[in-house]
């Protein structure tokens, strides 16, 4: 049993999706993924350091006589507040001649003359003693030193607001707690001919930084699905049944039902869904006129929809094409959907109409450039928009409840990391979906 | 009353706009539904339900089948049928949880007390459960707990009743259901609940910092969102 239970765990760990991009881990905003840190600043940087290799080596070249010679590197973009995990590594290419390297994150007005953790708003782990900075010229004991060739990371959960560090790929213990703010990936160097190469993702770290988050994903979702669920009775098997019932699976919701024992409202309720699906999969098959004819039987209402008849006949259109029958597809444009488009005053039908004539236009016009406009996703989207003013027709709701459920959940996630919740950040949807 | 100053506010207007422009895939959806009607163990209704979506369960439905009659059989308090049928599946399934074993002796303990068979049920408890108790203390205690039905002349509405009501059937059905499922390696709880707990820690997450429209999770509607 116990092999089993690992083996089922370790499943799902393999399918555990975790976002990465590059030192950034989260599902951020695409207009936060295009600031993010990736190369140090040359201009926010001491004018004794050096800067090359695209932006990520740094050579100190400055006197190297006095703690005020100390020369500091910011990134251009600070960490982005909003993101779960933040991480990058430093190789020390070269230790120099004392090895007065430090690496960490500081705020932008703190002074780049200085390593960082000596000033307020800064902190750092450095070299040569394998000390911790913070907010201080005094550091406190915390990992072994480090030196030419190896490999240091930085890593800000912004989850926890802790700040550790790496040696070689090993995870340090945590060095600070309650870090936050605004911060920029930082390294300091002292001495002459130190050098150090920064990696922000561009290549493999050497840390393990993946297994790291997944790790504290699990530790996350473990939390979260922890809590008690007060749920009304048959909570999950109503909202299966609704959303079988409101998508139309019928032969489903029928074998449902029995086993749950829900078959009158059931019935009810499917003699509606099997109508409204009948319709729709007409259209999804091509067959606009049946579908009118069926549609004026059981919803004369919707018909008197204009908006709904225009987008129905635009289809027509569309497929009398399909089938090379362009006589009758000029007639239907000269006549009905002339009509409708000048009746409605309506300037997006009437752009519609625009962009299906084109299709008049080519020889072969499943080899056009207006082909897209026979694809059959075309035919979905007008099979919904019909499902949709059937269900308003019925007063029904237009979405099911898991669907309901489902889109708020997604919004919630989107405005919480808009508003910098970093745990939100490691979620989505697709959780719920591996496999 | 929390101060609302600092706290961004969604009109439910703003938040239905929202909701309008998020895309949720139908597959998705549909996958959520199969993994509910596959765990819970609804067979019929996930062939179908694979029939009609195109979807593939992802387990031998075969397996599902054999789970419920497994449930079925614990529900109707058939557990010599169940242990049977467990066995027959994998020994293991019970030979590696003794726990799980032991609650299933003990609901058939239950079930020879509630048809009134005192004389075997006493024989079974002193030669089967007894000697288990002896090694655990919690099982003591179980045993116990099951043992005082007896001592009531109207064991219904004792302090121990609940003991004879279905639910405490559904309970050992749902251990028992677990432990199959994991020795399939599959996983044994469905994912809607998690879904739900998830909405729910994200409403509270943000109302710290916004105010919103929240979502009855029970009904699927969204509320007023309190006035500033």
């Amino acid at each position: 049993m116990q092999v089993y239970q690992e083996t089922l765990e370790r499943r799902f760990y393999e399918d555990l999706q975790v976002p990465v991009h590059g030192c950034v881990i989260g599902n951020i905003p695409s207009e936060v993924l295009s600031k993010i840190p990736c190369a140090w600043c040359n201009k926010d940087k001491c004018e004794y350091l050096e800067l090359t290799k695209k932006n990520l080596c740094l050579k100190y070249q400055g006197p190297g006589k006095r703690n005020e010679d100390a020369a500091a590197a910011r990134t251009l973009f600070p960490v982005p507040s909003c993101c779960a995990i933040f991480y990058f590594e430093i190789k020390v290419v070269s230790a120099g001649r004392d090895g007065f390297i430090g690496i960490g994150l500081s705020a932008a007005n703190v002074s780049l003359n200085r390593l960082p953790g000596w000033e307020s708003n800064s902190l750092g782990y450095h070299g040569d003693d394998g000390n911790a900075f913070r907010d201080s010229g005094t550091g406190t004991p915390y990992g072994p030193t480090f030196t030419t060739g190896d490999v240091v990371g930085c890593c800000w959960n912004l989850m926890k607001g802790v700040v550790f560090f790496t040696k070689n790929g090993l995870a340090l213990p945590i060095a600070f707690r309650n870090v936050a703010g605004i911060l920029y990936p930082t390294v300091g160097l002292q001495t002459p001919g130190e050098i150090v190469e920064a990696n922000f993702g561009g290549q493999n770290f050497i840390f393990d930084l993946l297994t790291y988050a997944k790790q504290e994903k699990l530790d996350l979702m473990s939390r979260i699905y922890g809590r008690q669920l007060y749920l009304e009775d048959n909570k999950l098997m109503n909202d299966i049944l609704d959303y079988l019932v409101h998508q139309g699976y019928t032969c489903t919701a029928v074998s449902f039902s029995r086993d749950t024992n829900q078959g009158e409202w059931v019935n009810e309720e499917l003699q509606k869904a099997v109508s409204r699906h009948s319709i729709c999969s007409l259209i999804s098959h091509g067959y606009i006129d049946e579908a009118m004819k069926e549609m004026e039987q059981v919803y004369p209402n919707v018909c008197q929809n204009r908006k709904v008849v225009f987008q129905l006949l635009c289809q027509k259109f569309v497929e009398l094409i399909r089938k090379g029958k362009v006589d009758k597809a000029v007639e239907l444009g000269k006549t009905q959907l002339v009509e409708l488009v000048t009746c409605e005053d309506d300037s997006e039908n009437a752009s519609y109409l625009n962009e299906i004539s084109s299709l008049l236009a080519y020889e072969d016009p499943s080899n056009s450039p207006a082909s897209y406009l026979l694809d059959y996703s075309k035919r979905e989207a007008v099979a919904q928009i019909l499902n949709d003013a059937f269900l308003q027709a019925e007063k029904c709701p237009r979405l099911s409840r898991l669907e309901s459920l489902v889109k708020h959940l997604q919004v919630l996630l989107e405005k919480l990391v808009t508003i910098q919740d970093a745990e939100a950040s490691l979620l989505s949807l697709q959780d719920f979906l591996i496999r | 009353m929390q101060s609302t100053t600092n706290r961004r506010v969604f009109s439910k207007e703003e938040w239905e706009k929202k909701l309008s422009q998020v895309q949720v895939d139908r597959r998705d959806l549909n996958l959520l539904v199969m993994n509910y009607l596959v765990v819970e163990g609804y067979k019929d209704a996930a062939e179908k339900f694979s029939e009609e979506t195109g979807l593939d369960p992802g387990v031998d439905l075969k397996s599902i089948a054999e789970r419920m009659a497994i449930r079925t059989a614990v529900q109707r308090g058939e557990i010599d049928k169940a242990i049977e049928l467990v066995n027959d599946v994998n020994p293991l399934i019970l030979d590696s949880n003794p726990s799980l074993f032991f609650h299933l002796q003990l609901q058939k303990l239950i079930e020879l007390i509630r048809q009134g068979n005192i004389e075997q049920a006493l024989k079974f408890a002193q030669e089967e459960l007894a000697p288990k108790g002896e090694e655990n203390p919690v099982f003591l205690e179980e045993l116990e707990r099951v043992m005082a039905l007896l001592a009531f002349e109207d064991r219904a509405t004792s302090p121990v009743g609940f003991l004879l009501q279905q639910s405490q059937r559904q309970k050992t059905a749902s251990e028992l259901n677990q432990a199959i499922l994991t020795s399939f390696a599959q996983e044994k709880d469905p994912r809607l609940p998690n879904l739900l707990k998830t909405l729910l820690w994200a409403q509270e997450q943000l109302k710290s910092k916004a105010i919103f429209p929240e979502m009855d999770i029970n009904t699927g509607v969204l509320s007023d969102p309190p006035r500033e």
